[in-house]
């Protein structure tokens, strides 16, 4: 998600100064990092620039003189383009948690006791977004999107730990065949075999 | 829907009744298993299973399809004697008791929601969240607008005439949960529905049962497959092939 497409969705509902967009980002999204008011008018600048935000007046109250901005059709296009268009699905593998466990499970690094833990690491953090009172209809979305990604978290851990039980042996990493297997040929000749046999599944494996 | 004030304000409940009740939790813990071993004909079900719950707490029972998260809590509610192992429910040994006054320490103090089949098929909504009360001598007129206020409650005041086969999944769990709500028990113990309801149906049901049992200051031991519902427990104890695999404080 970038910022200045949530700065022209807030923009879309009418003329708005940055005051007003940085309360609006952070009333849609209040679990996340608050918008940065330096960050609103940079972002303003190069929606201007770009032709997607225009200046509509400068309010001169009581105050320090604030600009009003307001969306130009092509801002309105723009957006409507961003919407329509669906959000990348996150990418396997660069998550962190899949890191460790990973790690956790294959190498046996007390997969039981790691599997414990980060399960209940995930329902603390849910318990404290259900019990985030909503404050906001679409705040609460943002929090049931959080939700929903533990339990999906939650359930991927629970069978990445059965894959793992039913065969806890394999790394998964194939052997340098060259130094372990001079025949190169798996179980012909066990004396050449120091390590156990769950290195010939791991190899099947990555062959399959 | 929230329920709007305590159950010993409720119209028809004599209140004196249901503080006594309240009275009675003790302080300390509510359940105490100990050792706990079941088997059926052909499976270990429970293979030693601990579980204590304090007064107040919100315990989440999990674990795979099959474990014995049921059968525990058939015998922590003393609908089934274990073959070996101790249960402490509200300070009485239930091995110590007989049926029959295990079925008054289940009628007067404690809640129960099961897996399967938990209504009368014979009665109206109304008349099965009545029951328990009936049975325990409370005059009909009372009983009856005690049941209709928590079938109000747990959003099910249309089915209130309704015959259990003409309920839904969900309609019939909000029933389920409002006659083990409407005794004022100590100690609620609950075993969610796999089939019929979908995911949000179930959720909001037990949502509903979480905020009535803390509500009062009850215990609750919630069995559950759905992470979001084990969530809003205080502990989740975790039991794979019948023994406790892991347990975690979330409070
Ligand atoms: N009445 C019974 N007769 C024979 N075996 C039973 C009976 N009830 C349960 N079992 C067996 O005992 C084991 C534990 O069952 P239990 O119902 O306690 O599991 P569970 O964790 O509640 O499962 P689920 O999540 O599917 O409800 C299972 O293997 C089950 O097949
Ligand atoms: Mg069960």
């Amino acid at each position: 998600m970038s910022t200045a497409d949530v700065v022209l969705a807030l923009l879309s509902r009418g003329p708005a100064h940055g005051y007003d967009l940085k309360r609006g980002h952070d009333t849609w999204f209040d679990q996340g990092r608050p918008l940065a008011f330096g960050q609103v008018y940079a972002t303003l600048a190069r929606l201007e620039r770009d032709g997607l935000a225009a200046v509509a007046h400068t309010e001169t109250g009581g105050g320090p003189e604030r600009t009003v901005y307001e969306i130009t059709p092509a801002g309105r296009a723009r957006l409507a383009a961003w919407v329509a268009e669906p959000a990348e699905p996150a990418a396997p593998g660069a998550d962190e948690l899949i890191r460790k466990t990973v790690a956790a499970l294959r190498l046996g690094l007390d997969p039981a006791g790691f599997v414990a833990r980060q399960r209940a690491a995930h329902l603390r953090r849910m318990r404290v977004l259900e019990q985030t009172p909503a404050t906001d209809p679409t705040s609460r979305l943002v929090v049931e999107h959080a939700v929903a990604h533990l339990d999906a978290d939650l359930r991927w851990l629970e069978a990445a730990a059965g894959y793992v039980a039913a065969d806890p042996a394999a790394d998964g990493i194939p052997r340098a065949v060259a130094h372990d297997r001079p025949g190169d040929r798996p179980g012909d000749s066990s004396d050449d075999l120091s390590h156990d046999s769950s290195d010939d599944l791991s190899h099947d494996r990555s062959r399959a | 829907m929230t329920p709007q004030s305590t159950s010993g304000d409720l119209p028809g409940t004599p209140p004196a009744d249901h503080r006594a009740a309240a009275d009675r939790v003790p302080a300390g813990a509510v359940l105490e298993a100990r050792g706990v071993q079941h088997a059926y004909r052909r499976t270990v079900a429970l293979r030693g299973v601990d579980l204590r719950v304090d007064a107040g707490e919100v315990v989440a029972v999990t674990g795979p399809s099959g474990c014995g998260k049921s059968t525990l809590l058939h015998a922590a509610a003393g609908l089934l004697v274990p073959q070996a192992g101790t249960v402490t429910l509200l300070g009485q040994d239930l091995a110590g008791l007989g049926e029959d006054d295990r079925a008054l320490l289940r009628r007067r103090q404690v809640g129960i929601v099961l897996q399967f089949g938990q209504l009368v098929p014979e009665l109206t909504a109304v008349d099965n969240v009545a029951l328990p009360l009936l049975l325990d001598g409370r005059p009909a007129d009372g009983a009856r607008r005690l049941a209709l206020d928590w079938l109000e409650r747990c959003g099910a005041e249309d089915v209130a005439a309704t015959m259990p086969s003409d309920m839904s999944g969900g309609e019939a769990q909000r029933v389920a949960v409002a006659r083990a709500l409407v005794t004022g028990p100590s100690v609620v113990f609950a075993d969610e529905p796999t089939g019929s309801l979908d995911t949000l149906a179930g959720r909001q049901v037990l949502g509903l049962l979480v905020a009535a049992v803390r509500e009062r200051g009850a215990s609750l031991v919630l069995v559950t497959h759905d992470n979001t519902v084990a969530a809003k427990a205080d502990r989740e104890v975790r039991l794979v092939d019948g023994t406790v695999a892991s347990e975690a404080v979330l409070r």
